[in-house]
């Protein structure tokens, strides 16, 4: 298993785009910034600047290159036969996404508190109260917190989606598409007024854990779901969608 | 160019990701009849094709250029062909006949999706205030996107030779296509003094397709019609002058 990780974590720190993440996101964080407005200060900082969506948009890119990047140069049989079991692999990749996950969510928090100081929102202390009768930086943290396992959630996903599609261009516009319309696309469902009570534990209104535990008000009525029961469901989601994509990875023959 | 147009022709036929964008195409216009029960505006947006046409073409345009690298046969084309630019435009060429098929089939859908979740509630030749009947400003609108079409193809070519990733292509033309008008309208709020500047980003050229015939738009976009068709020309041809340099100076 450490050579498994030792080789996957290799073969991600030789790629370009794995540094230059880092900087994409603080050019993104800064734009929010920008159009959030000079007073929205306290949502700024809550969110870290909007930095959610952007890791996710990141990790999408990612992810849905490093299965391709094995079945499309053929490499997928080499990493097979070395090692142990096919479990192996399928975890390695993971563990070193999620590991990266990790370091994008502090390298948002590092840059939110470097953002503040700057002249584009105005000063908030981070004492202030604010969600949850709970101080800013607690806020804040909690929610990258809550953002680690929605972001998971969309990780499993796309390891799932490119198991079962060899093309990377689907999997990654169903991805995208998951991600940024799976809200509306719930929200129409729940709409229809019938099966409320088992349609708002769908995987796509899971989607909404992040934007929820910043914003319950609003996002209460699309969701339907309470806080912890948002939680729940994702982790559920997550054992599921990571078990399929095993299962489908085990079947697959290359 | 007649026979790189053959050659490109036989490759694009044979892909399957054309098909399923159609495909996907068909099912996002019922999608949007199932959803939205303002049967004019679905009209008068063709069912959200003028959304999604331009994914969809970036898409499978990136995918088209992006395949040749992918599978080392762009020393082929290179060798193969008298005149590396004509190959390029080839590949441009069926791309952008792809995008005025889709355009067609969006058409034709639109009249039939019509008569299914519209039903007689509006009719086709129904007049909205001083914009002409409902039938006129689909087509305009059609039109307007055929023209953004082109603006989005060569952009999808230029940019898949730049970040050489398709992923991000795709993820990029998304983030343009939902949040590309909100980001230029922010960009030109935020800094009004460069407003005669900035009005010209590309950015702002994807409201061709809503401006011809809606007056409103000008207000947002700060272009007026002629000088947004112009915009849209223009960049349409510098990203077919970058991407072709990019394309002539990438090594095999």
């Amino acid at each position: 298993m450490k050579f498994s990780l030792y080789q996957e974590f290799y073969k991600f720190v030789h790629r370009k785009l794995t540094w230059l993440a880092p900087f994409i996101l603080l050019a993104l964080m800064i734009f929010t910034g920008y159009s959030i407005g000079y007073h929205q200060e306290k949502l700024s900082t809550m969110t870290c600047y909007d930095s959610p969506d952007w890791i996710v948009f990141i990790l999408i890119i990612i992810g849905a290159t490093i299965f391709s990047m094995e079945f499309q140069n053929n490499a997928i049989l080499t990493l097979l036969y070395k090692s142990k079991s096919k479990i192996q692999v399928y975890l390695s990749k993971y563990l070193i996404i999620f590991g990266y996950n990790l370091y994008l969510h502090g390298w948002a928090i590092l840059f939110t508190v470097g953002l503040r100081y700057a002249p584009l929102n105005s000063h908030v202390s981070w004492s202030t109260i604010y969600r949850y009768h709970q101080p800013l930086w607690q806020n804040m943290l909690l929610t990258a917190l809550v953002d680690l396992l929605a972001t998971t959630l969309i990780i499993t996903l796309v390891f799932l989606l490119s198991c079962l599609i060899e093309n990377n261009a689907v999997v990654t516009t169903l991805s995208f598409l998951i991600v940024f319309m799976g809200q509306t696309v719930s929200a129409s469902l729940l709409n229809l007024g019938k099966f409320t009570a088992i349609l708002k534990w769908n995987p796509l209104n899971m989607t909404n854990l992040t934007r929820q535990y910043y914003n319950y008000v609003t996002y209460f009525q699309t969701s339907h779901l309470l806080n912890y029961q948002l939680v729940v469901g994702t982790i559920l989601y997550i054992v599921i969608f990571f078990t399929l994509g095993y299962q489908i990875f085990r079947r697959k023959r290359f | 160019m007649q026979n790189d147009l053959q050659i490109e022709w036989y490759k694009f036929r044979k892909q399957r990701l054309p098909l399923y964008s159609s495909l996907a195409l068909v099912l996002l216009m019922i999608y949007s009849g199932l959803t939205s029960s303002d049967g004019r505006s679905l009209m008068l947006s063709s069912f959200g094709a003028i959304q999604w046409l331009p994914i969809i073409l970036i898409a499978v345009g990136s995918s088209f250029l992006d395949m040749e690298y992918r599978y080392h046969t762009v020393i082929m084309l290179r060798y193969k062909s008298s005149n590396l630019f004509k190959s390029y435009l080839a590949k441009l060429v069926i791309v952008y006949f792809y995008g005025v098929g889709l355009v067609l089939l969006a058409l034709l859908l639109t009249i039939l999706l019509k008569g299914v979740f519209v039903g007689n509630q509006v009719r086709w030749f129904d007049l909205i205030a001083d914009r002409g009947s409902i039938l006129q400003i689909t087509l305009v609108n059609l039109l307007g996107t055929l023209l953004y079409l082109l603006f989005i193809v060569t952009m999808s070519f230029m940019l898949i030779l730049i970040v050489k990733i398709n992923a991000a292509v795709i993820g990029i033309s998304l983030a343009i296509s939902f949040f590309g008008a909100g980001l230029s309208e922010a960009l030109i709020k935020t800094f009004t003094d460069a407003t005669t500047i900035l009005r010209w980003n590309p950015l702002n050229m994807i409201l061709v397709t809503q401006q011809l015939t809606n007056s409103q738009y000008v207000q947002i976009s700060h272009l007026t019609n002629p000088e947004i068709i112009v915009g849209v020309f223009g960049y349409a041809l510098l990203f077919l002058i970058l991407g072709y340099q990019l394309f002539k100076k990438r090594p095999v």
